[in-house]
């Protein structure tokens, strides 16, 4: 399966924040949540991406072409949604969906018509005079209805009240049914991409912290309630993210890479096993961010 | 009226409201700095010139004279070489013309540059190199355009050169000569003039009484002149050019004539052909109105071609 | 794609475009009228008249170019580019529609005057020797205003921080003559730089020149 969007050891710098030998792949076809902390660097690589910012090092392909010396055909069949508004805010609703539509030849006016009644938006209104829910959902409705091979939403739902989120997700989720798009969602609020995504990718002060399926990034990572000896298992076959003893001979380990044979191995090393317990994509993401800040600092 | 003056007019009704307007205008224009060098260049040729015509006539001669003695050195600052290179040759061409014979021997040298004030004689007339032009190159002269300038500068002091020669009532009729180089100095201004005035030979030639024309120029006798210098320097630069080699002796030869007669034996024609050929051009000569100086309009475009270049190729960035 | 842009261009500037064509239907018809002399052969008057009144048509050209040029790219500054990045176009094509729609709106504005300017010769009373120029004089407001417009396109274009620099270093040699000047030194730097933007060779130089409608 080739890859929507590729990274290859991409590098950026600016003042103050540099992005460092970026490499990730999405699938084709999959829903790619990008999860990170505020200032992590999710929307300069979404930029990176699109052609907004300079590659200062390294490659960047979109629907297998080269960014930026393909990038009109690449964005052709890319819908985006900014973090941020920008479209013009002098037009009305219908006066901005028509210049999108301009531009983009496969735009499907009578969806749109659709979705203008379905968001409930007024196509009269000025788009200055927009709430912050009926902007994020002209958003996606202009880059749904371009008919993308590729969605990428920055932020879509930040600032939404529940209602309008929903309905945001909903309108993306059936886009993705029908059309095997690939989407790439970068978001801070994991439980929502919990529900959606089916790979994620984490990053952190410019770098990727790990990518894998989402069932992986769920189910991999465990907490691990042990009671023994355990400098018996210095060399564990899973990446401990973090260790915590709050008795002697006890300890709360958390884990990565977890696989359920693994109880037999530390059974032998005279380690018992009080309890596993599965930590949600929340839970999963923050430890692994605080490992690897350990990691980085040491 | 000037910009200013329709201003204070309009606010004629409000009072105070004038004297408060000319007050501020006179302290801003005390702000306004001194005229630029270049304008104090080009000025320099009309000096050079002038003072050199006074020095001749306090040595008890003429500017006549003093050229045949030696040249007539016009002194500039900062002007190409290329600006006088092809009016000396045109100016060449043109005096030789006028003379049935031999022309009078002239030499004009231009001489300019960062270290050039020396003011120096040289040579003399050679037929196969009547003009030399000894200009330094250096900064080009803005402002007024240099070319036409020099052209009148040059033309001026030729046309003085014809008219020192000529006898009281000629210099009386015309007191300028009758530039022979490039345009009739009076071909633009006569069209303004006739245009505009309101004087009644001119008005009535203006509008189409041709028996009027010659007294609109001071031909029928009378002591006054409706048409400025100018004007009357074109028709006589009409006449030199209808009649070709020699009119100006045939213009110098009968002193005694009445100028209408003196200008019919110069052009071989009478001189109210002369004055319909004149008015003629000036009903066809149009100061072109905003048209005029395509230069401009070249320049301007490729401005435009410029910045649109420097958009489109350096691209909208973030 | 150039008609979406001239729409959209038009929704941002159509407040100044309809207040330019306003402002130049009148000028001919005023300016004749107010020129008129009450003796009909005072011709020397009637052209000062006009020609103090003709210097609005450069001042008009002047402030519609560079208001038009601020207008193009007031509403992409403020989404930072974005949009238009995003466009699946080049980029040097967005420009292009950019400037072209923009040509397109200045090219509607010369079109009144020269409107304006034929209805008010061929309703004028000439003198002879005098001449009147509709064509020229419309032609040259559209060409003058797009020479602004296209110098200010370029300006408004730049980085944010370029043009920030620039202004700076402008005011500064500006409040820098004005020092010199109040101490009475030698030093006029300023007055060569405007005679060098409005001279024949200059980018401004279109401005220069005769504006009369009707002229010698």
């Amino acid at each position: 399966m080739s890859d929507a969007i590729r990274f290859d050891h991409v590098a950026y710098r600016t003042r103050g924040f540099a992005i460092e030998g970026l490499s990730l792949a999405v699938p084709t076809g999959s829903i790619y949540g990008f999860l990170g902390p505020n200032g992590a660097g999710k929307t300069t690589s979404i930029r990176l991406m699109l052609g907004l910012l300079p590659v200062g090092a390294g490659a960047i392909t979109v629907l297998g072409r080269k960014v930026p010396a393909e990038l009109p055909v690449a964005l052709a069949a890319t819908g985006y949604v900014p973090e941020r508004p920008h479209l013009h805010p002098f037009l009305t609703v219908a006066e901005s969906i028509d210049l999108h539509a301009a531009f983009h030849v496969r735009f499907d006016r009578r969806w749109a018509g659709e979705l203008i009644r379905e968001f409930r938006l007024a196509p009269d209104r000025p788009l200055a005079r927009l709430s912050k829910g009926e902007m994020g959902k002209l958003l996606i409705l202009q880059a749904l209805c371009q008919q993308p091979e590729l969605l990428v939403l920055d932020e879509p739902t930040d600032g939404l009240d529940p209602v309008v989120r929903r309905d945001v997700l909903s309108a993306v989720v059936d886009y993705v049914a029908e059309r095997q798009a690939t989407v790439f969602i970068s978001s801070h609020l994991v439980h929502e991409l919990e529900r959606l995504c089916d790979w994620v990718g984490v990053m952190d002060q410019g770098r990727l912290v790990t990518e894998m399926p989402m069932e992986h990034f769920k189910n991999g990572i465990k907490r691990l309630r042990l009671r023994g000896p355990t400098e018996r298992l210095a060399e564990a076959p899973f990446a401990v993210l973090s260790r915590s003893a709050k008795e002697p001979e006890s300890a709360v380990w958390v884990v990565d890479r977890w696989e359920a044979r693994m109880t037999e191995w530390i059974d032998a090393r005279g380690v018992a096993i009080d309890r596993v317990e599965d930590l949600d994509l929340e839970e999963g993401f923050v430890e692994r961010l605080r490992a690897r800040r350990e990691v980085a600092r040491a | 009226m000037s910009s200013l003056a329709l201003i204070l007019a309009l606010l004629q009704p409000v009072p105070g409201a004038a004297d408060s307007v000319r007050r501020v205008v006179d302290r801003l224009t005390a702000l306004l700095p001194a005229p630029s060098e270049a304008r104090t260049a080009l000025d320099s040729l009309t000096l050079e010139a002038q003072a050199a015509r006074a020095a001749s006539e306090s040595a008890g001669g003429t500017l006549t004279d003093t050229l045949v003695n030696g040249p007539l050195t016009l002194l500039t600052t900062r002007v190409e070489r290329r600006v006088f290179a092809d009016i000396l040759p045109e100016a060449s061409r043109a005096w030789s013309g006028l003379f049935a014979g031999p022309a009078p021997e002239v030499w004009l040298e231009v001489r300019g540059g960062p270290w050039g004030s020396a003011r120096t004689l040289v040579g003399r007339h050679r037929e196969d190199t009547a003009f030399r032009a000894a200009t330094h190159l250096g900064v080009r002269l803005r402002g007024p355009d240099p070319e036409s300038f020099a052209r009148r500068v040059v033309g001026e002091v030729l046309g003085q050169l014809l008219l020192d020669r000529a006898d009281p009532g000629l210099r009386d009729w015309l007191v300028f000569g009758p530039t022979p180089i490039g345009q009739p100095a009076g071909a633009e201004e006569l069209s303004y003039q006739l245009a505009t005035s309101v004087a009644p030979a001119t008005r009535a030639c203006r509008d189409g009484d041709r028996s009027r024309c010659p007294a609109a120029f001071g031909l029928d006798g009378g002591t006054t002149k409706e048409l400025s210098l100018a004007a009357r320097g074109a028709l006589v630069r009409a006449a030199l050019d209808a009649g070709g080699p020699g009119a100006w002796d045939r213009l110098l030869a009968q002193p005694d004539r009445s100028m209408s007669d003196r200008l019919a034996a110069a052009a071989g024609r009478p001189p109210e052909a002369l004055i319909d050929r004149l008015m003629a051009r000036a009903r066809a000569d149009r100061s072109g109105g905003p048209g005029a100086d395509p230069l401009r309009w070249w320049v301007a475009a490729g401005w435009l071609a410029l910045a649109l270049g420097v958009v489109a190729g350096g691209g909208i960035r973030r | 794609m150039l008609s979406a842009m001239i729409r959209l261009h038009w929704k941002s500037s159509r407040a100044w475009v309809l207040a330019a064509i306003a402002a130049v239907v009148a000028l001919p018809i005023v300016s004749v009228a107010l020129a008129w002399p009450h003796d009909s052969a005072d011709v020397a008057s009637f052209l000062a008249r006009l020609d103090a009144w003709s210097l609005f048509y450069p001042a008009v050209a002047g402030v519609l170019g560079a208001v038009m040029a601020g207008l193009t790219w007031r509403s992409d500054r403020r989404g930072d580019f974005v949009y238009a990045l995003t466009l699946p176009i080049e980029r040097w094509r967005y420009v292009w529609y950019r400037f072209l729609s923009g040509a397109m709106l200045i090219a509607s504005v010369a079109a009144a005057l020269w409107l304006a300017a034929l209805l008010t010769v061929a309703t004028t009373p000439r003198a002879a020797f005098l001449h009147a120029y509709p064509t020229a004089l419309a032609a040259k407001f559209g060409l003058a205003t797009l020479a602004v417009f296209s110098a200010s396109f370029a300006l408004v274009a730049l980085p944010g921080r370029v043009r920030q620099v620039g202004a700076r270093a402008i005011l500064a040699l500006i409040a820098l003559q004005a020092l010199v000047f109040l101490l009475g030194w030698q030093g006029n730097w300023l007055v060569p730089v405007l005679e060098a933007l409005t001279d024949r060779f200059g980018p401004l130089g279109i401005l220069g020149g005769r504006w009369m409608l009707i002229d010698v």
